[in-house]
């Protein structure tokens, strides 16, 4: 009885304390975390009975390997809805329509993905599927492909998005895309830089960016001198960094590593005496290198898909929007995301509908205004449809405490296959 | 590859054993006095990453001070832990592993709500780099190996030439003879679980000025610390130790000559090995 007790107490006292943390102010901003495997819907501000809604579904990463771009994602989706909804909602066939988003945590992961894919489909109904990235997107592909269905987001694996699966649209700029333009940037930029050194995660990701890096090497006049691959749970580079770091590179390339290996590494090989350039074409997200890393140790790391001062008006708007709901500090993953979702919020008005193939056509053909300027889908000439999102790709480096802006390039250039 | 190159993945994988150790010591204490294999370890050591990033990184303490009271803090937790969640299904395998799983989960999950979603970084206390046997190692990897040879030294003194330690081998060796011989069976396993997770934060305390803090951080040194002390042998320090130093230099130098993935295959092709012909492990007692 006494040991009842006091086990009963013990799991009392655990309770409250976590319920403790959930309701305090945590010490970064956080978003308000999507439910784990049984969760219940979290909807956006309800609107009145006689308002229309159109119910928008995300799955994306909140927790593990993804979660350092895919809350971004979601962060993106909450002030875009927000700032329609505000203004009487989405402009769909004539009529208003207030914005709800149904999220879940995927984890990254393809079990995780097919799960919420279903439960957004068949349970929530909602009119417009969204996913993030990742192994989840794949899963996701398959589904909607099977069922007919309108999908925004693919993985960056090879083979996607395809024209096997004509409504699944790839809403960032991918391997191929940032690649390209980043070692064509760099070899007309940097034409001394004739040693590449590649590192980066041991999944398809890391594989494809590498496998670009040497498809554009003998094109563009470099040499790949290392091709090393870590297990994603890595954090400790240093082994392999003494390996690159012993070639003497001109560059190291860590394109596909996740923000967090990113800082890790920067941070590693710069005590081991590296202070070359280090470039990742894929949103390093250069401010948590800043915060793990060191400003020091950032210095001088170029990032692709980076955005950087000075911002223009409406990417300023959106940081504004950004750090009032959310505090700093300000990630510009966020502004990636943006791209993408303003796309497909200007492609639903433009439609004037939310049916599958007319969203489909419409996002295909338009051309749309956002964040990164103007953007739209293509890539037929490397994936044979024109169902990935184009526009000009951001480089920047973090220089003497800020992120600045290096150069824009136009994405859709490809290597020779 | 140079003699420059080995000699400097050899400095860099008795960091990795430093850290494999301190983890494998707490382990492989709790299993062998108390019977508990702890999933929920690695979870632990993330604690003791986040311990320190508030007491000195974000509060400003000094590094050896606050590593300090994170260890006790964290130690306390494990007093705490032991009396609520072990003892009551002591001697109960499938119970235990649920509950250290639950843990495990709870803690990484709460990590996010309580620390929130961004990796946090902590700065090394002394920065800088010193030239060894030819080769530049960072100073702050030497002081992760000189204050983990100072924690091995007084664990050994602890166990050797304290009452507790007295206790302990009495409680390892046999139970009921400890028991009839005056010792308090039931604080010594206390200390023992407090001694275990106050280990694995000051690994986690130690790691975190060289890896970003996240609430997930403490996946692969569980799953490594697992590898060592089946290697080394459940339930002996020495082996936990050895185990620790093959790891750790297999980490490194093996990952720089051959890469990483034949890294992987040799030191789990080592452990099948060992275990095909010594079960127990190199040293192990079980």
């Amino acid at each position: 009885m006494k040991k009842l007790a006091f086990s009963l107490c013990a799991l009392l006292v655990v309770s409250i304390l976590l319920f403790s943390a959930c309701a305090q102010e945590a010490p970064a901003p956080a978003p308000t975390p999507a439910p784990t495997p049984t969760p219940t819907p979290t909807p956006t501000p309800t609107p009145t009975p006689e308002a229309k809604v159109l119910k928008l579904g995300l799955s994306t990463p909140l927790t593990g390997f993804g979660a350092t771009w895919g809350i971004y994602c979601l962060r993106s989706a909450e002030i875009l809805i927000e700032q329609y909804n505000n203004a009487g909602g989405i402009n769909i066939g004539g009529e208003k329509y207030q914005i709800e988003m149904t999220y879940y945590d995927d984890r990254y992961d393809a079990t995780e993905g097919a799960i919420i894919c279903n439960r957004l489909l068949y349970e929530d109904n909602v009119d417009v599927f969204t996913v993030f990235s990742g192994g989840a997107a794949t899963a996701a592909t398959d589904i909607t492909n099977k069922a007919g269905r309108f999908q925004f987001g693919t993985s960056f694996a090879e083979g996607e998005p395809s024209p096997d699966a004509p409504m699944a649209f790839a809403r960032n700029i991918r391997y191929p895309e940032v690649v390209s333009a980043g070692l064509v940037w760099m070899a007309e930029n940097h034409p001394d830089w004739k040693k590449v050194a590649c590192l980066g995660p041991n999944n398809p990701y890391g594989q494809m960016a590498q496998k670009m890096t040497n498809e554009w090497s003998s094109e563009l006049a470099f040499e790949v001198v290392a091709t090393e691959l870590y297990e994603p749970a890595t954090s400790d580079f240093t082994p392999i960094l003494l390996k690159i770091v012993a070639l003497s590179p001109d560059v190291i390339d860590i394109t596909a590593s996740s923000p967090d290996a990113t800082a890790q590494i920067v941070k590693q090989v710069r005590e081991l005496g590296y202070t070359g350039p280090i470039q990742h074409w894929s949103g390093p997200n250069l401010q948590v290198g800043v915060e793990v890393a060191g400003a020091e140790a950032m210095e001088g790391v170029l990032g692709g898909t980076e955005w950087g001062k000075p911002y223009t008006p409406e990417q300023q708007a959106l940081i504004d929007a950004y750090l009032a709901k959310y505090g700093p500090p300000f990630i510009t993953y966020t502004l990636t995301m943006h791209v993408g979702h303003q796309a497909l919020f200007q492609a639903l008005e433009k439609a004037g509908t939310w049916d599958d193939a007319v969203l489909t056509e419409t996002l295909r053909n338009g051309v749309f205004d956002t964040v990164a300027g103007k953007t739209r889908f293509g890539g037929a000439a490397w994936y044979g449809i024109d169902n990935q999102l184009l526009f000009p790709f951001q480089i920047a480096t973090y220089k003497d405490g800020e992120i600045m802006r290096v150069a824009s390039a136009e994405t859709g250039s490809y290597p020779e296959k | 590859m140079t003699i420059d190159l080995f000699t400097q993945s050899v400095l860099v994988g008795l960091t990795l054993a430093a850290i494999y150790a301190l983890m494998a010591m707490g382990m492989t204490l709790m299993f062998g006095i108390l019977g508990i294999v702890n999933i929920a370890h690695g979870a632990l050591y993330m604690l003791g990453a986040y311990g320190i990033y508030y007491i000195y990184s974000v509060f400003g303490l000094n590094f050896y001070l606050a590593m300090v009271a994170t260890i006790i803090t964290i130690g306390l937790f494990g007093l705490f832990m032991e009396r609520a969640f072990y003892r009551p299904v002591k001697g109960h395998f499938a119970p235990v592993i649920a509950i250290t799983l639950g843990l495990m989960t709870i803690l990484e999950s709460g990590g996010f709500l309580a620390f929130g979603f961004e990796p946090k970084g902590v700065f090394a206390p002394i920065s800088g780099v010193s030239a060894i046997l030819g080769v530049n190692i960072a100073n702050y990897r030497l002081l992760v190996i000189l204050i983990t040879v100072v924690l091995v030294g007084g664990l050994y003194y602890l166990i050797h030439r304290t009452r507790m330690g007295i206790n302990m081998r009495a409680v390892e060796e046999d139970r009921v003879a400890a028991v009839l011989q005056g010792v308090n069976v039931n604080r010594t396993n206390a200390f023992v679980f407090a001694l275990g997770v106050g280990l694995a934060a000051a690994a986690g305390a130690l790691t975190s000025p060289l890896y970003s803090v996240i609430p997930t951080m403490g996946a692969m040194p569980l799953t490594k610390t697992f590898m060592v002390i089946i290697l080394g042998g459940m339930g002996s320090i020495p082996g936990a130790i050895l185990g620790a130093i093959v790891v750790g230099l297999a980490d490194s130098v093996l990952a720089v000559t051959v890469g990483v993935e034949l890294a992987y295959i040799f030191v789990w092709t080592l452990i099948i090995v060992v275990l095909i012909f010594r079960p127990r492990g190199l040293l192990g007692a079980y």
